[in-house]
């Protein structure tokens, strides 16, 4: 005989009026022996019934209206209707875009640092991408155009006319002393892209025939390619940090010059320096050690690391600067290198001495302005 | 799955299999067609999982949603009712883990002697003869037997005895084993036989 519990399913089978008709003699039997079961069998059938009765729950009659709204709103909703083999080519053409952008944004562009300025960039063909406009984003000018607002409301104010260009000095002018190019620190490598002030404003200075442009100047002087400049700036360089980041920057500008950028603070600073003028003074200086007079207080002597410029230090001449060679003999310091008709050409005499460049240095500092604009050098060409 | 599978599906109803076709293809006049159809069936089975009408409907509104961005996953292997209920289970599920997280399980509230008026009566319920109006008391107390029972059990005398369906489809549709599920339902129905014993 059977057990009660081997009959559950078919009791439940029976309750719902699915058993099966050859179950049904076995089971009844089972009822008719078992009255525990025929009472679960009984309850069971009411049980079902009365579940069988439960209607089914409303839905408000806006219900499907508001799940249209939801597809609709989904932004998933176009996605939806895609076949499969689509939205996998869609997910893969989004895969190849988002690397190529990746490859073209995150390559390589230079070494970390380099102030080398770029020649702009031939208009790419690439239909996807600017590359000529990505290029310009690497560029120094680009980084120029970064600057801070404060130091763009300094250039602001000391910005010349735009036709005032730069002058040169009149009693003592740098053309006078056969520096023709004495200082010359134009800005804007593509003037003609830009309003002429912001051109003035935002570009590097380009110097003619200099190479390599500091990203961050905001003077540069150009000056014959001497022993004596070159030991005058050699000791001026270290002595100009004005703690910032910025450094003055030396360095070749042509064939037979070099020159000198500066921010505006650094040109400052070299406004307030007693600075050696006159060769008696280095000879006095040779003889009996030059004192200099003390610079503005907390303007200088913070930041000369050489002490070059401070008060009560003796200076043997500009080579006292951690110069790469050692001062050479006066009479060969001066010897001027003359390369055909270049800017020092005839500066044999004038220039040669790092007094002389000293002042002509003090010079051009005085009568230094920002730039004129590219538009306007242009112009005056 | 191509349209053709489904189409060629024997699981799929002919209206429903031109209405599905419609969809996948981005008729949503069609789909709102399939959602007129099934609202109450998937709002039935959420409602008595979830145990509150507002929750329901929101679920329900969200069984919709999923099934029209999984449109093109419906291969036709099932009925569209079970793949609904399938999607009813897994989105009733999340929402009791979510509600098991926060920890606010709020009692039941019948929604039967609000919505009385809007009740179907017995003539609309198609393959149930023995569907009858019931009182709001009896209603109520189905209601609360019902909800006494565990969630996973409540699902499985829905959807037995309340939407009628087979016990593979049960099977596929809460991801159990066939006896299992009918030896809980059997034991759902020993339970609400005691907690409705005054009514039988």
């Amino acid at each position: 005989m059977k057990s009660c519990e081997s009959f559950t399913w078919d009791l439940n089978a029976y309750a719902e009026g699915t058993l099966s008709p050859e179950k049904r003699p076995q089971l009844e039997a089972h009822l008719a022996e078992c009255p525990q079961c025929a009472e679960l069998a009984g309850d069971l059938v009411k049980v079902v019934k009365l579940l069988r009765s439960v209607p089914a729950i409303p839905v408000e009659d806006s219900f499907t209206e508001d799940v249209m709204d939801v597809i609709q709103k989904d932004p998933r909703q176009d996605k939806a209707a895609w076949p499969g083999y689509l939205q996998w080519a869609a997910a893969i053409l989004v895969v190849l875009g988002i690397g190529a952008l990746s490859f073209q944004f995150l390559k390589p562009t230079g070494q970390e640092g380099d102030q080398v300025a770029k020649a702009p960039a031939p208009r790419s063909n690439n239909f996807f991408f600017d590359k000529q406009e990505i290029q310009k984003k690497e560029t120094p000018e680009y980084d120029r155009s970064r600057r801070s607002t404060l130091q763009r409301n300094r250039m602001a104010k000391t910005k010349p006319d735009a036709d005032k260009g730069i002058p040169m000095p009149e009693a003592e002018s740098a053309d006078s002393m056969g520096i023709a190019d004495g200082v010359k620190a134009k800005r804007g490598m593509e003037a003609s892209s830009m309003a002429p002030g912001e051109a003035a404003m935002n570009a590097a200075p380009v110097i003619p025939g200099v190479t390599a442009v500091p990203k961050t100047c905001d003077y540069a002087f150009q000056l014959p390619d001497t022993k004596a400049v070159r030991q005058v700036l050699s000791g001026l360089k270290p002595a100009l940090a004005d703690g910032t980041e910025k450094l003055a920057e030396t360095g070749k500008a042509g064939a037979d010059q070099v020159y000198l950028s500066v921010t505006a603070s650094q040109l400052d600073l070299i406004k307030s320096l007693a600075l050696p003028t006159t060769t008696e003074d280095l000879q006095r200086a040779k003889g009996q050690g030059l004192r200099k007079s003390a610079p503005p207080a907390g303007r200088f002597s913070g930041n000369d690391k050489e002490g070059l410029f401070s008060k009560g230090k003796t200076v043997d001449a500009p080579t006292a600067a951690p110069a790469p060679a050692p001062a050479p003999a006066a009479d060969n310091a001066m010897k001027v290198r003359q390369r055909g008709r270049q800017p020092g050409a005839g500066l044999a005499g004038q220039a040669d001495k790092p007094a002389q460049v000293y002042k002509v240095l003090i010079t051009l500092v005085k009568q230094a302005e920002p730039a004129e604009s590219p538009a306007d050098a242009s112009k005056k060409e | 799955m191509r349209l053709e599978d489904v189409n060629k599906s024997s699981n799929v109803k002919p209206s429903e299999k031109a209405l599905i076709a419609k969809a996948r293809q981005g008729d949503q006049a069609a789909y709102g067609q399939l959602v007129t159809m099934y609202s109450k069936k998937v709002m039935t089975t959420i409602y008595y999982r979830v145990g509150n009408r507002d929750d329901a409907e929101d679920l329900a509104q969200e069984v919709f949603l999923k099934a029209y961005r999984g449109l093109q996953r419906f291969k036709g292997d099932a009925s569209f009712s079970t793949w609904l209920y399938r999607i009813a289970h897994n989105v009733s599920a999340s929402h009791f883990a979510f509600k098991k997280a926060k920890k606010r399980d709020g009692p039941l509230v019948s929604i039967h002697q609000d919505n009385m008026p809007e009740l179907e009566a017995p003539t609309q319920r198609g393959s149930r003869p023995e569907a009858r109006m019931l009182s709001a008391e009896m209603q109520e107390a189905i209601d609360n037997a019902i909800q006494s029972l565990p969630p996973d059990m409540r699902e499985l005398v829905v959807l037995k005895d309340i939407e009628d369906k087979p016990y593979d489809e049960i099977s596929r549709i809460v991801d159990l084993p066939i006896g299992t599920v009918k030896s809980r339902i059997h034991r759902s129905r020993v339970q609400l036989r005691d907690k409705l014993k005054r009514y039988l």
